[in-house]
């Protein structure tokens, strides 16, 4: 498989904390790649030593193979959680500014801020000095910075916090443009479902440690629970009894329309055909389809079976 | 290197074109300028023609006469009341001048200066002079010693100061030497802790609007901070030029006025001959001063003794949240600036003394105490000395302070004191 990044055996404390203890990263290249995990469980503290902000006490980062080196920092862009922009700057002087540390000329600048500014429709923006923006317009010169030299990998630290719902939607249709044309997306955040549609691999970070790493679809088919719904018309129905082939009743509740939607866990080795024969006689079936858990279930079961 | 030029240009340009410093800048040398010209234009428009009566009952003091062309007397007989009377009908400013009968030139007691106004203390010491010339005069005479050797008695005197060197004696003036010692030492002061607040305040908003993660995702830590020190002593050393550009053509326009209005007028008041004869006396013995050594100096000690100190500042700032908490660090760093300058005195009365010598070496003190020494000329070995310890000094504060500052940009809501600075110099990573 083709890593853009792989983080081998990292490690750092603080004073008085572990923060990562020997953790192992893979990151495939141009998909989007959660870094999930709550509140002080590390993110940040890999974020900053893969960006070279900090660095490892122990451990090596290997970009595109080879071990990071000072001048890979110019092919990241980094948004960190907690925003910032100089706020006596002029938007436009502001982004050039970046840009430029980044590596880019003035005239590539000039192009790539223009080039964005028409994409979020901000051409008047250029003049304006960033105090006299909402926050929400800040967000924006925030991501245009980070984003601004194409980076091949970038890395959003809590992406949406602070954008509203119509800007998230705008953010999240460039990500998922920018990860087709190629980039590598790095998504941390402890809102997982915020996040869990948008990834294509995730890794999951608690207290200092990885427990889980891999692909988002392979990861709910590896925690599913052999768990069924099906979704029937009408109620006081009667329901059949599934021991005989290894079925039983988990939870039972009524949709929207009026719909019983019951659930059911299952043995290993039972098919879907078997379970739907017992209910055709019943009535109407709407709907009927295996169950996987999502990110957020499984995580709050892995952190909850660690605490233990 | 090419990003912390970007860094470097970037802290400059967004000062540089702050209105705030662009009016200090241009207003300072103007005001500087009104200082020098008050007293001048002062002293001219309180020149109005003063007439005063003189009643003189003892016949002592007929005929003085004033050197002044705007002071005149003139003689009126007694009684004094009916003279009131005719002034205060006129309803002007009057003076009058009454010397008893019974005066004594031996005990000079009772002689009056009846005014409708409160008398001025300039005006009054020149009439107090004006009498007490004649009074010497007449006791003189009364001592039986002949007019011509009177006349004789009066000598001016006004020693010329040179300077022993090398190359011969030079002309020297001892007031434009202690003036530009207090000048030098006390201008690096300011420059110091001007340059050095602007520092901790650039630190202190990167770090408070959490800028300074996204910058130092590009450049190192470092690099930012020597990147912001760099640029804020290049916007202090644009301002100190055009000070210096704008003071010597502002002094060159007063200078011009100044002589002009001293039209030498034989025998003003003494007082007033020594402020002018000063003031044009001051203005040509700049000359006397080796002042490309002093400026060059000035350049030398301002950005050695601003980068040692703005070192301090940068990493005490980036290791606090807020200006509040600073204040606890500020006192510590802004001691020895403080006490540095209040050595100035003794270097400027006893430039080659032990404790002055030491405090020139010593880098917390010597741009202030050096730049004071530096007018009444100092060694060429010590000057190096000075300097290479100097340069030494912001080396290692400068690194120091990197290592600070890389840590304490990043740490927010924690109380630091001097012992978890000291630890986090020798952090790794």
């Amino acid at each position: 498989m083709d890593n853009i990044i792989e983080a081998k055996n990292i490690s750092k404390s603080y004073a008085t904390k572990q923060a990562l203890s020997d953790i192992n990263l893979t990151i495939p290249r141009a998909g989007v790649y959660g870094l999930l995990g709550p509140n002080g469980a590390g993110k940040t503290t890999f974020i900053r030593i893969l960006t070279q902000i900090i660095g490892p006490d122990s451990g090596q980062i290997f970009f595109d193979g080879i071990p990071i080196k000072r001048s890979d920092i110019e092919r990241m862009g980094y948004m960190p959680e907690e925003r910032g922009l100089y706020r006596k700057m002029k938007v436009g002087e502001q982004i050039e500014y970046f840009s430029r540390l980044k590596g880019m000329t003035k005239a590539q600048s000039f192009e790539a801020i223009k080039y964005w500014f028409t994409i979020f429709d901000i051409k008047d923006w250029w003049g304006k000095k960033v105090e006299e923006l909402s926050k929400g317009m800040q967000q924006k010169v925030q991501f245009i910075a980070t984003v601004i030299h194409k980076p091949p990998l970038l890395i959003l630290d809590e992406p949406f916090s602070g954008f509203d719902p119509i800007n998230a939607e705008i953010i999240t249709k460039e990500l998922l443009k920018l990860k087709n044309e190629g980039t590598t997306i790095i998504l941390s955040t402890h809102r997982l479902e915020s996040v869990e549609a948008l990834c294509d691999h995730l890794s999951l970070i608690n207290n200092s440690q990885k427990i889980l790493e891999g692909g988002v679809s392979d990861i709910r088919h590896q925690f599913k629970e052999n768990m069924f719904e099906i979704v029937m018309a009408g109620s006081d129905l009667n329901i059949p009894e599934g021991t005989d082939i290894g079925f039983e009743l988990h939870t039972k509740s009524k949709d929207d329309e009026g719909n019983e939607s019951l659930r059911f866990k299952t043995k290993t080795g039972i098919t879907a055909n078997q379970i739907l024969q017992k209910f055709m006689p019943v009535g109407q079936i709407i709907s009927f389809k295996e169950v996987l858990p999502s990110i957020n279930d499984i995580f709050i079961k892995l952190v909850k079976e660690q605490s233990k | 290197m090419n990003k912390i030029l970007l860094i470097i240009q970037r802290e400059y340009i967004t000062r540089v074109k702050n209105k705030a410093f662009i009016l200090l800048t241009l207003l300072a040398p103007v005001l500087y300028g009104l200082l020098v010209m008050m007293p001048v234009l002062a002293g001219r428009s309180a020149k109005e023609l003063k007439t005063v009566a003189v009643i003189d009952e003892s016949g002592k003091f007929q005929n003085i006469t004033s050197n002044d062309k705007k002071l005149k007397f003139f003689y009126a007989n007694p009684p004094l009341e009916e003279i009131e009377k005719g002034f205060k009908a006129d309803d002007n400013n009057f003076y009058i001048l009454h010397i008893p009968k019974d005066f004594d030139i031996f005990k000079p007691t009772g002689i009056e200066l009846l005014s409708s106004k409160n008398v001025g203390a300039f005006f009054k010491s020149s009439i107090d002079s004006m009498l007490e010339n004649r009074i010497s005069k007449l006791r003189m005479q009364a001592y039986n010693i002949p007019q011509a050797r009177i006349d004789s008695l009066h000598a001016e005197v006004d020693i010329n100061v040179k300077k022993v060197t090398d190359k011969g004696t030079e002309d020297s003036s001892s007031g434009a030497t202690t003036v530009a010692a207090y000048v030098g030492g006390f201008l690096i002061y300011i420059f110091i802790f001007l340059y050095g607040a602007m520092v901790m305040r650039g630190v202190q908003e990167e770090k408070q609007s959490r800028v300074v993660e996204i910058v130092i995702s590009s450049v190192k830590p470092f690099q930012l901070m020597l990147g912001k020190i760099i640029g804020i002593a290049m916007v202090g050393l644009t301002q100190f030029l055009i000070w210096v550009v704008l003071t010597v053509a502002i002094s060159t326009i007063t200078g011009h006025a100044v002589s002009a209005n001293h039209v030498p007028q034989a025998g003003m008041t003494g007082h007033v001959m020594q402020n002018q004869g000063g003031i044009q006396g001051a203005l040509a013995a700049i000359g006397t001063l080796p002042l490309p050594l002093l400026i060059s100096m000035f350049i030398f000690y301002f950005l050695a003794g601003y980068l040692l100190y703005s070192s301090f500042f940068a990493a005490v700032s980036s290791a606090v949240d807020s200006q509040a908490e600073m204040q606890q660090f500020i006192l510590p760093i802004s001691l020895p600036i403080i006490f540095s300058m209040a050595f100035i005195s003794s270097a400027v009365e006893n430039p080659d003394s032990h404790l002055v010598f030491w405090l020139s070496m010593i880098p917390l003190s010597s741009p202030i105490i050096m730049m004071a020494r530096l007018p009444f000329g100092v060694p060429a070995w010590q000057l190096m000395l000075s300097m290479a310890i100097l340069i030494g000094s912001f080396i290692l504060t400068t690194w120091l302070a990197g290592r600070i500052y890389r840590i304490g940009i990043l740490m927010y809501g924690k109380k630091i004191n001097w012992k978890e600075l000291g630890k986090w110099v020798f952090y790794k990573g």
